[in-house]
Order: structure tokens, then C-alpha cells, then sequence
């Protein structure tokens, strides 16, 4: 989908019919942005698109892929100060007496040709770990969801900068005519379940064009999408026929180009009208296609559904595809609870993997699998036989990456072990943000936008793309 | 593609880099333009003064000349019409008015129009718009679970300060530090909202600091965005990068901002300390009435007080001792802490403090002090006993007000005490077959005199506890509440309680203590405080003051018809203002904690790691504080109204400018800084300053602009001009701009007639696609702003700046539009053009339903197709449709007509849409085809444009 700002006429008349990134058409108006070199892509890119599943509420390493055999010497016995260091906690965790150290209950075995460790909760994530490359040395600052999930999806804890999906965006655009470039999915959400914020997915001081577009579970696919009742497709033509005739004769009295933008906006409008409500319904699969997915995917707005729709987004050339998932946030019961996720995730998880690399989309779509932080070694609560919860953890948390470019197979990064802290090969959020423009031929240092006065990015301050991941 | 554009390309590169250069000039300054003060510069001659209107003209002619440009011819006057009227007021003009513009011959009849529009309520709602963008107003706390927060009161002193016309200056100083002036008013108070809008967390787990450190941040960056023009935010963890701004100017300046006595966490119910009570201008309105009222009413009281004198002496004259009323039983102990034997001195224990009470004087308890009495007194389990006291509690937490502990077996354990207000006693003996215990389901409040009673009636081996409260028997209930009574202490009757920390903290007066059970009426009047006969017996001369103004307010109180009247009505209007008060909103404001905290540098930015400590003062590089002041938030306020300030008038006249005109004379209108653009017309921008600085009269610039002929041009006469000046940075002609998000749905509102205009009130809740919010939510049932209830009737139809914001789902019609999340300060909307604002226009049913009123409006009043085409089509654009026009819809409405009457059903639901009440009297294939053109006309490209 093509998109227009009218700040600058020429601009704006010109980017409405090439389909090219704002930043890739800066760079022939702007000399400053000129002389700063900002033609984009700046590399080649092995990746086209990207699926950013993001669990939020933050799943436990501990549990899922942090595997730390040694630790069930020390279950029950004091977290020792030397490995906490001094680190601060949240207000839910830092007045508890006793940090006792928590193993986890569930049991982990090597697979694929890699031998990588895997928790028993995730069977189907264990059938595809060769075509993912798993990072364990993943840190941030932000100790809370609001800070982590504004860091993880904009690059700065605090509100105002565009999120991930909108720098795509703006340096980009989409490589469809009729779909925006960057879609949001949400799945989740049982009372009690971490808040989630539009903040995430707009666009910060970037146009606002470069925000995500929600497709919804239920109702219209987009908002404002279906014509309301008593106006037929074939009536919503006419009355566009007729706006615009009615705007090219204003066009031609004022000589205005932001008419014919508005006229374009118009025709794609009524396009995305036909299309996509054909693009989110999933009936149309076959049923391979949900024994694949799990049965899970017939139900719009489950996480496994929104994996599916993903998949289908990316076929039409979508650029960014944000997934959330909620009620990770185990702060009681996650021995029961994180069961309860696996089984809602780890089979749509591994399914778009094995789907997308069997219609050969996974070359060039990096997917990336992440919470905002990890959770703490040690029990919130009381260490109960049975159940216990586990607090807030920024200092180490696993993530996976796969296709676009990754290293397949790969692990990366090693924490102490406690799982508290990094022993090996530190990537911070700024990092792997750096890595997946890196993936998509985009320098992070130079895809910049200036606002008060000053040259942001993503990366803010940081950022070094980890090369030892990618090829 | 029409490929026309590319010789424009290159001529806008051109125009871009010469921009550039002349930036890169600037540079090299030795001091950037933008920190010297403004000199008024003359205003400059020019060859053509026939097109000038006033002296903006001169300055930007000046320009036109150099760059080769000459003036646009006036816009007509449906034209003008509109762009005044939705510049001024936010709002297109009605067909009415503008058949009065283009009629009136008058010479000054656009003036007049100018003035008619300034004076509108509409203005100041129009320019509110704006500085809540620059304020971040919104009606949640923005982090988290986001729930409601009520700013609403600020946001409607904001619309009420530019309708009032209040100078610059005190808008500024009001909102800065309006709580800082000498007896500041609610409205000054209120106005100290803006530094509060910051967003608030309540995320269960967060830390404090770390939440502080960021909302004054907010608080300094968002003040020198808004005033000065300065990215201040730079400076928050290193020196900044561009201007002459250190890490340490950035530190002296939040020293000013971060001394609020607020919580980290807060904001999960509603408002976030501190805030006021802030009644709505009806509520203030009877209020003040109340007060006047209970003024009046004081006063009455005090004039009867004084002159009772000789009536007092001539009542006493006829009294007889039966008239008063008297205790049938005399008390074994009096304690009227009066005159305090050295007996009484010596049981007291902690602070002996004597001080003015309920009659006489009154002991004070500070929670330490205890009165024991050792063994002048005991209470029984298995005799009736009385104990009274007048009590005066400070706070409502638990306290013992008498204790007596039994270790001894024949002594019982007694408590007698306060929790959260309510009276609790507890009686336990092993004389009893088990321990009495009772809790009043009444409260006494505190600071205020209130009488308790405990009366302990033991009669056929049954003991019954009843309480009085103020003399009247207060309903009890048995009480669960258990306390061991296995405490090693002495079984004396102590007053309060020997244990530190539980006694009674508050002041006491006159305790009695009664062998006896006394009768209701016995206790009634030892509550009255009635020591009238006792008063009496003594002879008139030998009488304190305290003891003579006692027998006169007793005088007054029983045998005084018209003092009674005047002290009822004092209570019932006191009540009603309490009342009043309770239900009135609450907004938050600024306030500083009593005793400075050190504020330090944070070494890079971080709340975690404090760094040396500075003093509240402003970034060295512009003029110091005075001297001679506290360097407040006050002094910080009046220092950025200083007349010889070098940015704030700059900045305040270039957004005024970048309102009326859509875009700044600088067009970077957050930074005024050395990265910022270099103003356009920068002369034009010192000229309006200095103009600006000597009265501060926004109403007096606004129409100093829109009188302007650079204002009043058209912008379609002269194509040329876009190629040579694409982004109209020469003025020599008139901006297309599209209508800001509020604008667009308020014209579509206005346009149907289903604007409901009123100003100010709590957010409303109009239409929204069902479920967003839930989609994003917290706990629904556990905090507000989580499920959206949208709202019926009026409420659905008011001016879009009234739509509750919720920063993490603000409403999609306006999002669409630009609308911004109000998370932080925004000075400047970008414009967008987009797939999804067509959808908008479309499908929305606000847009649906108001092209359906507008149907129904035009169809009662017009009877041909051309008329009501016509009529619709003035409302939407200001102006007739052309015949080409009028021919497009002709064939339109021919072909809708034919499609509805084949298929009705799609008419009658087409005309279901909205809430609005429908017509019956139209045939619905009717109603659904003129719906359809109305949509059409409402989407036009020129119906969400100022021209």
C-alpha cells in the first residue's frame, strides 16, 4: 500500500506511484539526508518481510530454552548474593525474604542434527530446531512490561519514537498495491492479562501512515473495511465514480496534487475492500493446512489463527507482521500456566516455520520469536511444591530467529549458571534490532529521521548487528 | 501517473538546498539568532502598497519581491468566509452566514466578520485544540493498564482563558505556577494542570524513582518545548549534541519541575495526587451563593450573641432552677481539666498540655499521654457504672480513650476505644460468663467536639453495655473484634492508654464517672454540656468569660426563637455546601513539597545513578534569574514572560502563525535551537514579537493576521507559484490544507445539524468499533477505562475535542486523521493522506449517519433535485456547485433512484445507521438515495479542506 504526506508536494505526488520507501525517495529530494547517504536499501537484503512474534508478559528461559542441568543441586537453597550482585529488583519481588533457587520441573532432551536442548513444552518448536537459531544472552534494562515492551518494539523504554514496524515503513514501504506494509495481530487477553499499548505498533514522530493496521478477529478484517448495510459493492463503485469526477474537476480548478492523492486513497480503499476480507478468511485452507497449524487456526483471533493469517500477509507482500500474545506473566502457578501457553503456541510457532520454508518464504522472511525480558531463577512467593511463580528478569532472556538471512541451527550466547546473568556474547534489544534491519539491507545507523532537532533511529544510541547470526 | 512532477522535483531539491546552505550560514553565527532578543525592526517599504492591509504585508511582500513572486489576488468571499470561519473557530461557516459575507457591502464587512468570529465560544475551543496537542492532555494515565484520570476542568480553563482573551502572560504564569501566586484561586490552581498531564503508572511492580525521574522529565522537556522552543531533552544524559545547552542547564531546569508531592505509583484510582477539588462553574456558582449565604448567617449568629446581654440578664431573673435540666445522679469523679489540681498534674504522664477545649479548657493526647488514677476510681463487673467525656479525636485511627487492665481477679478488664471512629467496649471479668462486647455502627469524625457516653448496666446477673453518641443512644452491635486481655499492667483506670502508641490522640474534656446506670435523659443532658444550673450558682460578677458566654449560648440556644432559626439554617446550608463540594470533579495541579529535596545530576539520565547536586535556574546561555527572587516555579515563570525574553514571544507568535497560516514562520516549531530551521520571514517574526510582547493579546494577533492581504489571498489563481514555491514558504499565495482530524468529523457534524454545541463537561464517548478497547485491556473489573461505554444522545454529537482520549487506544476516527496519542508534546500535526481515511468517510457510521440527517434536513426544505443538491452541497464546501458539478449528481441520484427502488430492502437498512432519530415522512428509497449523495458530498476532497 502506498501512502501520502503533503509537506512536500513533490514528494508526495511521486511516492504515491513508485510504491518506494519515504527514506529511499528522501534521499533524492533532501540533500542533507543526501550527503548522510540514505538511499535505502543500504545492503543487499536476505530478508524481504518480517513476522515479530512477540509473547508478552515475558515466557520463562528457565523452562522453555535455557537449559541448566546443574540446577536442581541448588533447588530450594538460596539464590547466592554473588550471582544476584547486587542487581535491583521490582517492588513485587525486592521486599521477599528468601530468593530461593527454582529448577525447572520440566525436562529437556537434545534434538535435530544441531542436539539442541529443548524443553519438553515444546515438542513441535523441537521438530524445526534446525532451521532456528537461538539466542540466550538476549538483555535489556526495563525491569516492567509497559518500559520492556516500548523498548523491544521502539528501541527507548518511555513513549514518543516509532515502533520497529513503522521504521520498516518509512524506510521501505510495502511491496504490495493494496495491503498496508505493516499489520498488527493480537491473541490473548483473559482478564487479568498484561495490558498491551497502540504505542507499540505506531508510528511515534513518523507519519502516522506508517502505523500498523490491526486486523481484527471478528467483524470487518480492518476497521471502517465493510460499507454499511444498504450499500452494495456495486454501489460503493458508482458513488466513487462520481467523488471522483467530482475531485478531478477541483483538481483541475486549483491545480492541487493533493487531490489526486486523495482520489488514489479513494480507488485503493475500495481495492482493499475486495481483497481483504478474502485475505482473512481462513476457511479457504485446506485441511492440511490446520492439521499443521493445530486446530486452533480455525478459531479467528487465537494465536495460532493469527500465524496462519500471517503466513497468508506475507504471500500478498506484507512488510512487518506484529503478532502479540498475551498472559505470559507468570507470576503465580507457572508450572501449570506455561503448559497452558506451550500448548496455545508451540504448534502454530513450529507450523509457520515449516509452512513458510516449504513454500519457500522462509529464505527471505526473518521470524522472530520473543518476550520483552526473561523471569528470575529464583521463586516469587512462596516456594511451593507444586506451584510457584517466577518475577520479572531483564538481565539474560532466550529468544529464537529464523529464515531472512539467520544462521540455521544455530545457538548463540551463553548465561551463567543461574540463568541470572550473561556469561557469553551479550545482545542487547538495540542489537537485535540492528541485526534485523541488517537482515533487510537497512544500516541501522543510517536510517534516521529528524525530530527536535535531532537525527533518530531505532538502534537510539546503540546497536551492533550481530554478524556471528546472520549467513 | 501524470509525470509533470518531475521538473518540480528538481525545483524543489534546488529550493531545499539553498535552504540549506543559508541554515549552514547560520551556523557559523557567533550567537545563534534565536537567543538575542528581539529588536523591533522597521517595517519596510515596498512598491505595491495598494495590496498591503497592515504590516505583515510589508514584510512578506518583501519577500515575494526578492524571490520573484507577486501577491495572489483576494480569495472570493465564499472562499474567505471559509477559511476565516475554520481557522477562527474550527468550524465551516453556514449557508446563512455566508449569503450575510457575500451580501454585505460594507467596506469594513470582513472585519466585521473577524470580530463576530473572535467573539464566538467556538474560538477558544478551536485553539485549545492546539495547546492540548503542546499540553499531552488526555483522559487517562497513558502507562500500563491506562485507566481514567478527570483533567477535564484544566482542559475547560484552557478553553475558557482564550475565549476570555487572557494576555499571554498570564496564561503562562497561571499554568506554570499558578499555585505559587499569594492566595491563589481554584482557577489559578486548576490552570497548574498543564505540568500534570505528564502520564502516570500503577504497573505492579515498577519502581518509584525511576517513575519520578521520568514524569519530571516530561514535565522540563515538555515546558521548554512549548515556551522556548528548545530541545532541552537533548541535555537529559550528556551536554547537548547542537546548541549551547550542558547536561547540568538541563538538571538546574528540572530542578524546578520535579519537587511535586506525588506517588511513583499512582493514578489506578482516577486522579494522582496532588489534586483539588475543582467544582464546575454551576457548582462554583451555588457554592459561592452558600458561602455568601453561611456569611450572612455568621454573622447573624454573632450580632444576636452580642446584643443577648440584658436579655440574658433578664431571663436569668425569672429562671428557676427547675427549668434547667439536671442530673438526677451526682458523679463519684469529675475531671474537667480546668483548673488541674496538682493531684491531676501528677497522674498525667507524657505532655501536660492545657489547652482551649469544649468548656473551658480540654487536655491534649498526642498519643503518649495517659492520665492514670490510680486508685481514686475503678469500675465493676458486677455494679452498673457510667463513664462520659467530650472527646475531640485528631485521628481516626484505633485508640483507647479508658482503659482499665484486670490482673487482679476481682478487678475487670475494661476497654474503651475508637476504631476508624466507631466506639468499641469491651467488658471481661471471671465474674462474667463471658466478655460483653459491643461496636457503635455509628462513627465520630474527626476535629470536632463529640460526646461519648458508655453506660455499663448490670442488673440480674446480666451486664448490658449501651452507648451514647452525643447523647442520643447509638445503635451497637455485638463485636467479633478479640483482643487478649492477658496484659501485665496495673489494674488502675487510666484515661487513654499507658501502652505507647494506642492512646487516645486528640483533646478531652470535662470525664465523669458514675456509680450508676444512668437514665437516658441523665445522659442527654451531660451531653448538652448543659452546666447551666452549675453556672448559675455562681453569682454573676465572680463568672469567667468562658462560664458567662456558656450561659448565654445556652440562653441563646433554648429560649431564643430567631437564633435557633438562623443556627438550623446554618447547618442545613452547610450540609448542602458539603454536598456540593463532594460531588464536584477533582483535577490535579502542581504543588511542592514543603522542604526542597536536593535535586542532582543524573549521571546519564539515569534516576539510579545521582550525581552532583544544583539549584533550581535556567540554561546559562539566556538571561539569569532575578537576583533578588527565590528561584521557584513562580520566578521560573514570570523570567519566561520577561518582555526582553529572546524566545517566548518568537515562539508563542510562531505557533499562533502556524495555526492560521499551517505552517511556522519557523517551521520547525519545537526547535528554535541552532538544528531548527531558520524562520522564513525572520524580520516578519521580530516585528510580530515585540507587537506580541506589549500586550500579550492572543484575540489582538489572530486577527492582526486573518486582516492581514497575505492571509486574505487566493490560492488557485496563480499556478506558477507552485512551481516556483511548492511549499509556500513565500506566502504569495493562500494554503490548501486539509482539515485537522477534530475539524473533520466537527464539519460532517455541523454540516448534518446534529452538533450539539456546548462547552466544556467530562469526555464523551462516541461511536467506536465495539471491543477495541477490551482487545488491549487490563482487568475490566478492576479498573476504569478498560471496557468502552459509549455514550447515547447529546453526548454522541459533541465537538470532537470533548471524545475521551485513552493514550493506549486513542479514538480511531480521529487517529485516522493525525489525531495524536497525547503520550508526549506535540507542536506540529503532520498531514497525511491515506487508504484508511477514505475508509473512514465511507464507512464510519458517524460519517453515515450524518449524511443521513443531512438527507433528511435538505429533503424537508427542498424540492428539486438541483435545490437539494445545492443545499447539501453549501453546507459541506461554503459554495454552489458548479453546472459540471450539478450535472455529476443529476446523474448520480438518476441511477442511485433506480437501484434503491429495485431493491428497498437495501434502502431501509442504508437509513437504520446512527442513533439519531430518522423521519418518517420521507419514502426510504428517498431518503437512502440523498443518504448515498450525502456521503458523497461529505467526502469530498474540498468538504475536508480549508481553502
Amino acid at each position: 500500500m502506498t501512502n501520502h504526506q503533503n509537506n512536500n508536494v513533490t514528494r508526495r505526488a511521486f511516492i504515491g506511484h513508485t510504491g518506494i520507501g519515504v527514506a529511499a525517495l528522501a534521499s533524492l529530494l533532501d540533500p542533507k539526508l543526501l550527503a548522510n547517504d540514505q538511499s535505502v536499501p543500504h545492503f543487499a537484503p536476505t530478508a524481504k518481510r518480517v513476522i515479530f512474534l512477540h509473547q508478552t508478559g515475558a515466557p520463562s528461559q528457565l523452562d522453555l530454552y535455557d537449559v541448566k542441568p546443574e540446577l536442581s543441586r541448588w533447588h530450594g537453597q538460596e539464590l547466592p548474593q554473588s550471582v544476584r550482585g547486587g542487581q535491583r529488583l521490582t517492588t513485587l519481588t525486592a521486599g521477599q525474604a528468601s530468593l530461593p533457587v527454582t529448577a525447572s520441573p520440566f525436562k529437556f532432551a537434545r534434538h535435530g542434527e544441531s542436539g539442541t536442548a529443548l524443553s519438553e513444552l515444546l515438542p513441535h518448536t523441537s521438530r524445526v530446531v534446525d532451521d532456528l537459531c537461538i539466542v540466550r544472552s538476549m538483555h535489556t534494562e526495563a525491569i516492567n512490561h509497559d518500559p520492556a515492551c516500548t523498548m523491544i518494539q521502539t528501541g527507548a523504554e518511555q513513549p514518543g519514537r516509532p515502533s520497529i514496524g513503522s521504521w520498516v515503513s518509512y524506510g521501505l514501504g510495502s511491496e504490495s498495491q493494496e495491503l498496508p506494509a505493516f499489520v498488527v495481530l493480537l491473541s490473548g487477553g483473559l482478564p487479568g492479562d498484561q495490558p498491551l499499548s497502540s504505542r507499540w505498533w505506531g508510528s511515534g514522530f513518523l507519519p502516522s501512515q506508517h502505523q500498523a493496521v490491526k486486523f481484527r478477529k471478528r467483524g470487518e478484517p480492518v476497521l471502517y473495511l465493510n460499507n454499511p448495510a444498504g450499500i452494495t459493492p456495486e454501489i460503493r463503485r458508482r458513488m466513487l465514480d462520481s467523488l471522483g469526477e467530482l475531485n478531478r474537476i477541483q483538481s483541475a480548478a486549483t491545480g492541487d496534487a493533493e487531490i489526486d492523492a486523495r482520489i488514489a486513497q479513494f480507488e485503493l480503499a475500495y481495492r482493499m475492500q475486495e481483497s481483504l476480507p478474502r485475505i482473512a478468511d481462513l476457511t479457504e485452507e485446506p485441511e492440511h493446512t490446520f492439521a499443521l497449524y493445530g486446530e486452533d487456526a480455525r478459531q479467528p483471533g487465537t494465536y495460532a489463527a493469527n500465524c496462519l493469517l500471517a503466513r497468508r500477509l506475507v504471500e500478498q507482500g506484507v512488510r512487518f507482521i506484529q503478532l502479540y500474545d498475551r498472559d505470559w506473566d507468570h507470576h503465580t502457578d507457572i508450572v501449570s500456566q506455561i503448559k497452558v501457553k506451550c500448548r496455545e503456541t508451540d504448534q502454530a510457532s513450529a507450523a509457520l516455520v515449516q509452512d513458510l520454508k516449504q513454500r519457500g518464504l522462509l529464505k527471505d522472511t526473518l521470524i522472530v520469536w520473543a518476550g520483552e525480558f526473561g523471569r528470575t531463577v529464583f521463586c516469587e512467593g512462596e516456594l511451593a511444591k507444586r506451584d510457584y511463580g517466577r518475577d520479572h528478569h531483564p538481565r539474560c532472556f532466550s529468544i529464537w530467529l529464523a529464515g531472512g538471512g539467520i544462521r540455521p541451527g544455530l545457538t548463540y550466547g551463553k548465561t551463567d549458571e543461574f540463568s541470572y546473568n550473561i556469561a557469553e556474547n551479550p545482545v542487547h534489544i538495540h542489537d537485535l534490532q540492528a541485526t534485523m534491519l541488517r537482515c533487510l539491507g537497512i544500516d541501522h545507523e543510517r536510517l534516521t529521521y529528524r525530530y527536535q532537532g535531532r537525527d533518530h533511529r531505532l538502534t537510539d544510541i546503540g546497536g551492533r548487528v550481530v554478524s556471528e547470526i546472520l549467513g | 501517473m501524470r509525470v509533470i512532477r518531475a521538473g518540480l522535483l528538481l525545483r524543489g531539491v534546488l529550493a531545499l538546498i539553498w535552504c540549506q546552505s543559508l541554515a549552514a550560514h547560520a551556523q557559523s553565527e557567533t550567537k545563534h539568532w534565536a537567543y538575542e532578543t528581539p529588536v523591533r525592526p522597521p517595517i519596510p517599504t515596498v512598491e505595491n502598497t495598494d495590496w498591503a492591509e497592515n504590516a505583515i504585508d510589508a514584510f512578506t511582500q518583501l519577500e515575494m519581491t526578492r524571490h520573484k513572486l507577486t501577491p495572489s489576488p483576494q480569495a472570493d468571499r465564499h472562499t474567505l468566509i471559509r477559511r476565516v470561519t475554520l481557522d477562527v473557530t474550527g468550524l465551516p461557516p453556514t449557508p446563512a452566514e455566508i449569503s450575510e459575507f457575500v451580501a454585505d457591502k460594507r467596506p469594513d464587512a470582513y472585519e466585521r466578520l473577524v470580530d463576530r468570529l473572535l467573539q464566538s465560544p467556538q474560538f477558544g475551543e478551536r485553539m485549545a485544540t492546539h495547546w492540548l496537542d503542546l499540553a499531552r492532555y488526555a483522559d487517562t494515565h497513558g502507562y500500563h493498564m491506562d485507566s481514567h484520570r478527570d483533567m477535564w476542568r484544566w482542559r475547560d480553563w484552557v478553553i475558557d482563558a482564550y475565549n476570555d482573551n487572557m494576555p499571554f502572560d498570564q496564561f503562562t504564569i497561571e499554568q506554570l505556577a499558578g499555585d505559587l501566586l499569594p492566595n491563589a484561586t481554584i482557577s489559578q490552581r486548576l490552570a497548574t494542570g498543564f505540568n500534570r498531564n505528564n502520564m502516570v503508572s500503577f504497573e505492579n511492580g515498577a519502581i518509584a524513582d525511576e517513575l519520578l525521574t521520568e514524569y519530571a522529565v516530561d514535565r522540563v522537556t515538555t515546558t521548554a518545548t512549548v515556551w522556548l522552543g528548545q530541545t532541552l531533552v537533548c541535555a537529559r544524559c550528556h551536554d547537548h549534541k547542537y546548541d549551547p545547552i550542558s547536561q547540568r542547564d538541563f538538571y538546574r531546569m528540572y530542578a524546578f519541575f520535579d519537587q511535586v508531592p506525588e506517588n511513583g505509583l499512582d493514578g489506578n484510582k482516577g486522579n494522582a495526587i496532588p489534586f483539588i477539588v475543582a467544582p464546575v462553574p454551576d457548582q462554583q456558582k451555588i457554592v459561592d451563593e452558600l458561602d455568601e449565604h453561611l456569611r450572612e448567617l455568621e454573622a447573624a449568629c454573632r450580632q444576636r450573641f452580642e446584643a443577648a446581654d440584658s436579655a440574658v440578664i433578664a431571663w436569668e431573673a425569672t429562671f428557676k432552677p427547675s427549668d434547667t435540666r439536671s442530673v438526677s445522679v451526682d458523679p463519684e469523679l469529675v475531671i474537667d481539666f480546668d483548673e488541674p489540681s496538682k493531684e491531676l498534674i501528677t497522674s498525667i504522664h507524657g505532655a501536660k498540655s492545657f489547652i482551649d477545649g469544649r468548656i473551658g479548657n480540654a487536655l491534649l493526647f498526642d498519643g503518649q499521654t495517659y492520665v492514670d488514677l490510680g486508685n481514686r476510681e475503678s469500675l465493676e463487673a458486677c455494679e452498673s457504672w457510667t463513664i462520659a467525656a467530650w472527646l475531640f479525636p485528631t485521628t481516626l485511627d484505633s485508640m483507647v480513650v479508658v482503659e482499665q487492665t484486670g490482673k487482679d481477679e476481682n478487678v475487670p478488664s475494661v476497654t474503651i476505644q475508637l476504631n476508624d471512629g466507631q466506639v468499641f467496649v469491651r467488658v471481661s471479668s471471671s465474674e462474667l460468663p463471658k466478655p460483653v462486647q459491643v461496636t457503635s455502627e455509628a462513627r465520630f469524625e474527626r476535629f470536632r467536639w463529640q460526646h461519648l457516653a458508655v453506660r455499663y448496666d448490670f442488673a440480674s446477673e446480666v451486664a448490658d453495655v449501651s452507648l451514647f453518641m452525643n447523647g442520643e443512644l447509638a445503635s451497637s452491635r455485638e463485636s467479633n473484634f478479640l483482643r487478649s486481655d492477658d496484659r501485665d499492667r496495673k489494674t488502675s483506670l487510666v484515661i487513654g492508654s499507658t501502652e505507647s502508641g494506642r492512646s487516645f490522640r486528640g483533646m478531652m474534656d470535662d470525664l465523669r464517672v458514675f456509680s450508676a446506670a444512668l437514665n437516658d435523659e441523665d445522659i442527654a443532658i451531660i451531653a448538652d454540656g448543659d452546666l447551666v444550673g452549675e453556672i448559675l450558682a455562681i453569682t454573676r460578677d465572680r463568672r469567667t468569660k468562658q462560664q458567662t458566654e456558656r450561659l448565654k449560648q445556652y440562653y441563646l440556644e433554648n429560649y431564643d426563637l430567631e437564633y435557633d432559626r438562623i443556627k438550623s439554617d446554618l447547618e442545613v446550608t452547610e450540609q448542602r455546601r458539603e454536598n456540593i463540594w463532594a460531588a464536584s470533579p477533582t483535577s490535579m495541579v502542581m504543588q511542592d513539597v514543603a522542604e526542597r529535596k536536593p535535586t542532582h545530576i543524573l549521571t546519564q539520565g539515569r534516576y539510579d545513578l545521582p550525581g552532583e547536586v544544583v539549584e533550581p535556574s535556567v540554561p546559562a546561555v539566556l538571561p539569569p534569574l532575578p537576583q533578588d527572587k527565590i528561584a521557584n516555579r513562580l520566578t521560573l515563570a514570570t523570567w519566561v514572560v520577561r518582555p526582553d525574553h529572546p524566545l517566548t514571544a518568537r515562539v508563542a507568535v510562531n505557533q499562533l502563525w502556524q495555526t492560521i497560516f499551517g505552517a511556522g514562520i519557523v517551521r520547525t516549531p519545537e526547535d528554535f535551537g541552532t538544528r531548527g530551521e531558520r524562520p522564513t520571514h525572520p524580520e516578519l517574526l521580530d516585528w510580530l514579537a515585540t507587537e506580541f510582547t506589549s500586550d500579550w493579546d492572543v484575540k489582538r494577533m489572530i486577527r492582526l493576521f486573518v486582516t492581514s492581504a497575505t492571509y486574505r489571498q487566493s490560492n488557485t489563481s496563480m499556478p506558477e507559484h507552485v512551481e516556483i514555491d511548492p511549499e509556500n514558504r513565500w506566502l504569495a499565495r493562500s494554503s490548501r490544507l486539509r482539515l485537522s482530524a477534530e475539524m473533520v468529523r466537527d464539519s460532517a457534524l455541523y454540516a448534518s445539524g446534529l452538533m450539539v454545541e456546548k462547552t466544556g463537561g467530562p469526555s464523551v464517548f462516541p461511536y467506536q468499533p465495539k471491543g477495541l478497547w477490551e482487545e488491549i485491556a487490563y482487568d475490566k473489573a478492576k479498573f476504569t477505562a478498560q471496557a468502552y461505554r459509549q455514550s447515547h444522545g447529546a453526548d454522541l454529537y459533541r465537538r470532537s475535542l470533548y471524545t475521551f482520549l485513552k493514550r493506549s487506544l486513542p479514538s480511531p476516527t480521529l487517529a485516522a486523521f493525525d489525531a495524536p496519542s497525547r503520550e508526549t508534546c506535540v507542536t506540529k500535526r503532520v498531514r497525511t493522506n491515506t487508504p484508511q481515511q477514505a475508509l473512514v468517510l465511507m464507512n464510519d457510521v458517524t460519517f453515515i449517519e450524518a449524511a443521513r440527517v443531512l438527507a433528511e434536513r435538505t429533503l424537508a426544505s427542498n424540492a428539486t433535485t438541483e435545490d437539494r443538491v445545492s443545499a447539501m452541497f453549501i453546507v459541506a464546501t461554503s459554495r454552489k456547485p458548479s453546472e459540471a458539478e450539478s450535472e455529476v449528481f443529476e446523474e448520480l441520484v438518476r441511477d442511485l433512484r433506480g437501484r434503491y427502488e429495485q431493491q428497498p430492502s437495501l434502502a431501509n437498512a442504508l437509513i437504520e445507521t446512527g442513533e439519531a432519530p430518522s423521519s418518517n415522512s420521507i419514502p426510504s428509497t428517498e431518503l437512502a438515495v440523498w443518504t448515498a449523495i450525502a456521503n458523497v458530498i461529505l467526502s469530498l476532497d474540498e468538504a475536508i479542506t480549508r481553502p
